[in-house]
């Protein structure tokens, strides 16, 4: 019994360790970003990723990891440091089409971060037209930790948006949040072991109660992208 | 015996969830929608308890049925403190969205189906013919809320208990039942729950109870911990489905 036991805090530890390790990696990874990227001067410097929608009317998708993206470029701030931002020249499909942005909560489960994005939308001459705020995001129950996510549409009355860029969002547009795992254990492992008495116990020992957590935005992380034709679905399609 | 079909139907509905689609709602595409039918979900039938990885579900047979008797106990026991404050989730959710959506700019007709399931509605042609859905026929599109008995959850035996509401809307055209808008959210407790990505909505930290007797010692400081998350779910269900500006 005390053997199964120091096998459950062995494993523990491990853990621990494991998502310390990821914590500080995401930091380190997103401070080597920010020294290593191009700095260009404007939005119109960028260089633009082509937005197709195969044959002409199919959804894409696509996942970018800002952290080891290396083609990834800075764009100079009017005011404060440079940002990491990404360009992309927008399909010109008939009908209208969703644009959805999503990033998963990383770093360690003690400091749960994660990268706040903001769409912004370009006409020809690079003038913006309109962008997200974080009142546009949502918080979900995704994954381990869940993720936040946005979705806009570009209708009739858009046609004159070319280009999307996704920047961080301002950090003072973000406001401290409640964690999405507050209040909230794991979910519980089963050890690799024939013994149900070892699972019980693992399952009782991971579900204490645990302190609020605050959320906090990120630098740089990873998100995905997909942009989708508007088509509703009548019910019991 | 009902308590525990519906603690068991949530189960369910969280587990079986993989293959439902969200629709955002374009309001650009759809500014003509300006009056809403909003359609009243079944009434709950009182506040229950779920504890969430019990070691007698891990006990076959036997342990699922001591789980479903313990649970079945403390959700009376909750139910029978709060039963006096007279509080009901699906009155206090409808009467929230009902106003949420009028200041967004929305006519709103609210609409009791006196409905038995806790789902949204399948098929609105089999109450076409209904005298209480009469006033939807006028409106432009109809907003359906499903909602279950709001539940004080505990992540295990040894954790605090937090609130729990879990609502889904859908919004569907009137003329053709295309589905406009689908959503889910959770309040309070956040089940791992796969593909379903509700909306999350957190609790206050101070509405977490340690056991079953702070649970109850105050109905009131209790109630509070839920009905707080009613407006705050109205307001996020409003803002996702608010009507273009003209």
């Amino acid at each position: 019994m005390k053997c199964l036991s120091n096998l459950a805090l062995t494993a523990c530890l491990f853990i621990a360790v494991g998502c310390q390790t990821t914590a500080i990696g995401v930091a380190e990874q997103s401070a080597r970003q920010m020294a290593a990227t191009q700095t260009v001067a404007s939005f119109r410097d960028l260089k633009p990723v082509p937005i197709v929608l195969s044959n002409g009317n199919e959804p894409m998708q696509l996942s970018v990891n800002m952290l080891t993206d290396a083609t990834l470029q800075k764009v100079q701030q009017p005011e404060g440091e440079p940002i990491l931002a990404t360009l992309y020249s927008l399909p010109e499909p008939k009908t209208a089409y969703s644009v959805r942005i999503s990033a998963a909560v990383s770093g360690s489960r003690d400091h749960p971060t994660v990268y706040y994005p903001r769409m912004l939308f370009l006409d020809e001459a690079f003038i913006v037209t309109r962008y997200t705020t974080q009142n546009d995001f949502r918080f979900r129950a995704n994954g381990a930790n869940g993720a936040i996510s946005a979705t806009v549409f570009v209708n009739e009355g858009n046609r004159n948006e070319r280009y999307l860029v996704v920047l961080e969002e301002p950090a003072k547009g973000v406001t401290e949040q409640l964690s999405l795992i507050a209040g909230q254990a794991p979910p519980p492992m089963v050890l690799p072991l024939p013994l149900k008495l070892a699972e019980m116990m693992w399952v009782v020992g991971s579900t204490s109660n645990e302190p609020e957590r605050r959320l906090r935005a990120a630098r740089a992380g990873v998100y995905e992208l997909s942009f989708a034709p508007y088509r509703t679905k009548r019910l019991g399609e | 015996m009902k308590r525990l079909f519906v603690l068991i139907l949530v189960a369910i509905n969280f587990a079986g969830c993989a293959t439902i689609e969200k629709q955002a709602f374009n309001r650009e595409a759809n500014a003509t929608v300006r009056k809403v039918a909003l359609i009243e979900p079944r009434p709950t039938t009182g506040f229950g308890i779920s504890i969430q990885n019990h070691p007698a579900l891990h006990l076959g047979l036997i342990g699922a049925l001591a789980y479903a008797t313990e649970m079945t106990s403390k959700s009376n026991s909750l139910d029978a403190a709060m039963k006096p404050l007279g509080w009901s989730l699906t009155e206090a959710l409808t009467a929230a969205v009902a106003e949420e959506l009028t200041k967004s700019g929305y006519e709103v007709v609210r609409i009791d189906l006196k409905r038995d399931a806790l789902t949204l509605v399948k098929d609105y042609a089999e109450y076409k013919s209904n005298p209480a859905f009469a006033p939807a026929l006028s409106a432009d599109a109809w907003i359906d809320l499903a909602t279950r008995d709001p539940l004080y959850i505990a992540n295990g035996p040894t954790s605090d208990y937090l609130p729990s509401i879990g609502v889904t809307v859908r919004m569907v055209s009137a003329k053709d039942q295309a589905v406009l808008y689908r959503e889910d959210f959770l309040y309070g407790y956040v089940f791992p729950m796969g593909r379903l990505q509700p909306v999350l909505v957190p609790s206050a930290p101070a509405y977490r109870f340690p056991n079953m007797a702070q649970l109850t010692a105050d109905p009131k400081r209790t109630l509070d911990g839920m009905a707080q998350g009613v407006p705050l779910l109205a307001k996020k269900i409003a803002e996702d489905i608010a009507p273009a500006r003209r």
